[in-house]
Formats: C-alpha cells, structure tokens, sequence
C-alpha cells in the first residue's frame, strides 16, 4: 500500500499536466473573452511579419506579470526557432534560434 | 488568308474546335474533381464525427469532457486545420485546434440527421467545410441534447483542386498539341486526292493527258466525270468550228476564183483598169479570208497536238520541189538530235503543234527562201538547250535590209520588196508559231536570210506519263 502511494501519486500528477496542457486553449478563449490578450490570429500575424515560416507548436502561459505565448517556428532557412510574446501587446520579448 | 488553302482552313477550324472542347473538358473535369474531394472530406468528417461522439465519458463533477482526443495532430494544432466543437446545455466543449475560436453552430434537432455546412466561416473569415449533427446522449451521459461539429479548413480543398487543374492544364496541352497534329496528318492524308486531281489537270492543260479519268475518290469522281463531259463536248465544239471554218473557206474560194475570172472577161472586153482594181479586191480578199482561216485554226488547236517534225519538212520539201522556183535549187536538209549533229531516227522530234498548221508555216518559209535563193535552200531543225525545237531556212539570196526585217513580221504587212503576198505569209507563220507557244525570227545571216522557226516540243516525245 505505502510502495503504491507515490505511483498514485505520479498517475495524479501526469493527469494534472495533461489536463493542464488539455485545457490551456480554454484558458486561451477565457483570457481572450476577458479582454485580457490578443487573438492568436495577431499574435501569429505579427510572428510572421519578421519571421516567416510555419508554427511547430503553441503553447499558453500564464506568468506574474501576464499571458505569454511560445511558439516553436521552423522558419524558411530551416532553424527551428522559440519565440517567445507577451500575448497582451503582442510583443516579441525572446526568440532563440542556433547562431551560423 | 483563310481563302488561300482549304487545309489551313480546315485545320484552323479543327484546331478551334480541339481547343474549345479541351478547355471544357478541363472546366468539366475540375468541377467534378472539386465535388468528389468535397465528397471525400465529408467522409472524412464523418467519421471522426463518431470517433469525437464515442469518446464522450463525464468528466469530474458532472460535466462532459473528452476521453480519448482523436489522433490526427492537426486537432491538437491551434488553427492547425480541423477541429471539433460540442455544444452542451453545460457548456461547450472545443478541440485544441480552435484555440481562442468559438463557433457559432445553426440549431438543429436530433430528427434531421447530419448536415453539411458550407458557408461557415472562422471568426477571422476563413471558409470551413463542417458537418453537424445533434443527439441526445445516454443516460449514464446525462441524457441531454447535445450539438456536435466536424470542420476543416478549406484550404486544402481548394488547393488540392488548384493542383489538379495545374496538372490538368499541362496534360490537356499536351493533348491538344497531339490532336491538332494528328488532325493535321488526317487531313493531308485525307486531301491527298485533291493533289492528283490537280496533277491531272495539268496534265491535261501541257497535253501530257486528255481526260481526268477515273480511280479517284467517290466524292470527287461526279466533278471529274462532269469535267470530263465538258472537254468532250467543247472538242466537239471545236471540231465543229474548224469544220466550219473549212467549209467557209471552200464556200468562199470558189466564188473568189469565179470573181476573178469575171474580171479575165473584163480585161478581154476592153476593161482593163476595172479588172485591175475588181483583182485587188479579190486579192486583199483571199488574204484575209486565209488569215482568218489560219486564226481560227491556230486558236482551236488542241493541247495534245504533235507532229513529226523530220516528216513535216520532208513532205513540205518535197511539194516545193514541184513548183519552178522550188526546182531550181538545191535542197539541204539537217535534222539533228538532243545530243549533237546527225540524223536521229530512234528518237523523233515531236513538236507541239497539228502537222497541218506546221506544213502551213514551213511552207511559207521555205517557198520564199526558194524564191530567192541563188542556187542552196537549207533547213536545219534540231533540238536546242532549253528543249524546244528549232528550225532554221537559210537562203543564199540578197538577204533585207534591217529596218525591214521587223516590219516584215508585222500583222498583214506587206512587203513590196519581195514581192506578192510575202508579208501576209510571214505574218500568218508568226501567228502559228506564237499560237503554239513558238516565235518566229528574222535575221540576215551574210549571204542571204535566216528565218529560225522555234517551237515548244511536244510531251509526247519524251515519253507518256
């Protein structure tokens, strides 16, 4: 019983995180019902602006001082990049990409 | 442009028509491929409609959630190009794809079945192809009515068409390209006959053949037989008007002759100046009369004439030498062939002209060299580099002075020099070597005259086609 504890446990916690990850584009909607951040048509339309290629994946955040969104782009060169913008102002705060 | 060549235009219209119906075959083509990628996608829906239905289980405190999310990554996407949507009484839920997107689903009842959406629309107005169905959920799931919606992006379907009309496009190209070429074989295959229709009437326009003649398409064989018909009866005409003209010349030489014996009775009878001028009369008369005989003849000669020229001199020669002027000199005659000086007796020379209109133009020619020659008459006939045959009568006589040599050939001219009715003859000699598609030339050859007769040679003598 003991030894099952924390195997309860971890099943517990994995469900947490995929929830968590299930669930972050209702966040998403309820934040933008809210007023609270850009639709993410912008927020991809301003991305794409200054770095053309297509999103790998996009994920919701929810930070101290607000909504960030990360994205995975693979741009036109073939570097995958991570972008990360506060999903406020849209405003492009990070972006990680391997130096040639 | 198109008046030019019946298969230019016959291909031109082909072509038209090839390309007309290509471009509708591609219109055609395009739209049913449309429809069946629409079909397809529809299927598609469907059936993840029942995956997202099954997977319905209720969640923590009542409400519905989701247990297994479908496996295509593309609902995990946001936007990422299908999506999924239940409305329930408490609440809606959406696939990841939709992210921040909420639809707004048409009311439906359980009773209608599935419906297809065609004009939904994302709320940044992207075009959506959904189906739709309202159920009402077991009891263990609530037993509420529940809406449930399949979309996807529409533009996958309409790229996919675009692709295939791309693809389309090069392949009924190359389609065209091959049609119009094989209608273009067709036709010159098909119009062949139309050639060899040409080839025998030029055949029979160079005397080569006197009928278009049978063996030809059924389509044309009424036109060729019809035109065949029609060379028939105006030969017929022809014969008839020569025949005619004959007899106006026997009809009207007799009385001539009368007449001029009328005018002997007047000279008797102490007339002589009447008679004198009655005699001119009669002579300008009989030129005429002859000219037009000649002019007649010459123009209803037929194509295919041919006579031998050797023969032709030889019998004309053998006239003259009978009359006083023609008995006093001597005869040199040379008959040569294509290929240099010598008598040629395996190959003949044939012009193309009726033996008759040829005795009647060599007998002009040689009566005046013998009238003027001193003691040698030759006639030298031979085929020259160009084909045609020419023949030359040389005199050793006093020859003309220059400026008469080209009123000599005048129409009717005459020529007071020489004496009777001289220039007529030459006159109606140039007009049946013109008429045959010859001339005749004057010139001095020191001693006496040259008078070189060229003439076309007949087809015949190189052989019947």
């Amino acid at each position: 019983m003991s030894n099952a504890t924390p195997a309860l446990l971890l099943v517990g916690l994995l469900a947490t995180t995929a929830t968590h990850a299930d669930d972050d584009h209702t966040r998403a909607r309820q934040a933008l019902e809210r007023g609270e951040v850009l639709p993410l048509t912008e927020i991809l339309a301003r991305v794409r602006e200054q770095y053309p290629g297509h999103v790998l994946e996009t994920e919701f955040d929810a930070e101290d001082d607000g909504y960030r969104y990360e994205l995975e782009l693979l741009d036109e060169d073939g570097y995958v990049l991570e972008i990360e913008l506060d999903a406020a102002t849209g405003e492009i705060l990070e972006v990680e990409r391997e130096d040639d | 442009m198109t008046r030019a060549s019946l298969r230019l235009r016959l291909a031109l219209a082909g072509a038209v028509a090839i390309c007309l119906s290509l471009a509708l075959a591609g219109w055609g083509l395009t739209l049913l491929f449309s429809a069946h990628v629409e079909r397809r996608a529809v299927g598609e829906l469907e059936t993840h409609l029942d995956q997202v239905l099954g997977a319905l289980e209720p969640g923590p405190g009542g409400a519905l959630t989701l247990g297994n999310q479908p496996a295509d990554p593309r609902f995990r996407q946001p936007y990422g190009g299908l999506y999924w949507q239940i409305d329930t009484p408490g609440g809606t839920l959406r696939s990841r794809s939709l992210w921040d997107w909420q639809l707004s689903l048409p009311a439906l009842s359980p009773t209608d079945g599935l419906a297809v959406l065609d004009d939904l629309r994302t709320p940044d107005g992207r075009r959506l192809l959904g189906v739709e169905r309202s159920v009402v959920l077991s009891p263990s799931l609530g037993g509420d009515p529940v809406t449930i919606l399949l979309a996807m992006d529409r533009t996958a379907l309409s790229e996919a068409t675009r692709d295939f009309a791309e693809d389309l496009l090069a392949y009924l190209g190359l389609l065209a390209v091959a049609l119009i070429a094989a209608g273009w074989l067709q036709l010159r295959i098909g119009l062949r006959p139309l050639g060899e229709l040409a080839r025998r009437l030029s055949a029979i326009r160079t005397g080569d053949a006197e009928r278009l003649g049978g063996n030809l398409p059924s389509e044309v064989r009424p036109l060729a037989s019809d035109f065949d018909a029609l060379l028939a009866a105006r030969e017929a005409e022809m014969q008839a008007a020569r025949r005619r003209a004959g007899d106006l010349a026997h009809g009207l030489k007799t009385p001539l002759q009368a007449l001029l014996g009328e005018s002997q009775r007047l000279r008797q009878a102490g007339h002589a100046q009447t008679a004198e001028s009655i005699e001119q009369i009669v002579g300008s008369m009989r030129q005429h009369v002859d000219r037009e005989l000649t002019r007649a003849r010459v123009a209803t000669r037929a194509g295919g004439a041919c006579s031998d020229v050797t023969a032709v001199v030889a019998q004309v020669i053998d006239v003259i030498v009978r009359t006083p002027a023609g008995a006093r000199v001597d005869w040199d005659t040379s008959m040569a062939g294509p290929g240099g000086p010598g008598p040629t007796d395996d190959l003949p020379m044939q012009a193309a002209l009726d033996p008759a209109d040829l005795a009647e133009a060599l007998g002009t020619l040689l009566e005046n060299a013998a009238r003027y020659a001193r003691r040698c008459v030759a006639v030298d006939a031979r085929i020259n580099k160009t084909g045609a045959i020419e023949i030359d009568v040389r005199d050793d006589g006093p020859g003309l002075p220059e400026s008469a040599l080209t009123r000599l050939l005048d129409r009717g001219a005459r020529l007071d020099e020489r004496g009777g009715n001289t220039g007529l003859g030459l006159a109606i000699c140039r007009e049946i070597a013109e008429g045959a598609g010859g001339r005749l030339m004057l010139g001095n050859a020191h001693p006496g005259l040259r008078a070189r007769l060229t003439l076309p040679a007949a087809r015949q003598a190189r052989g019947r086609i």
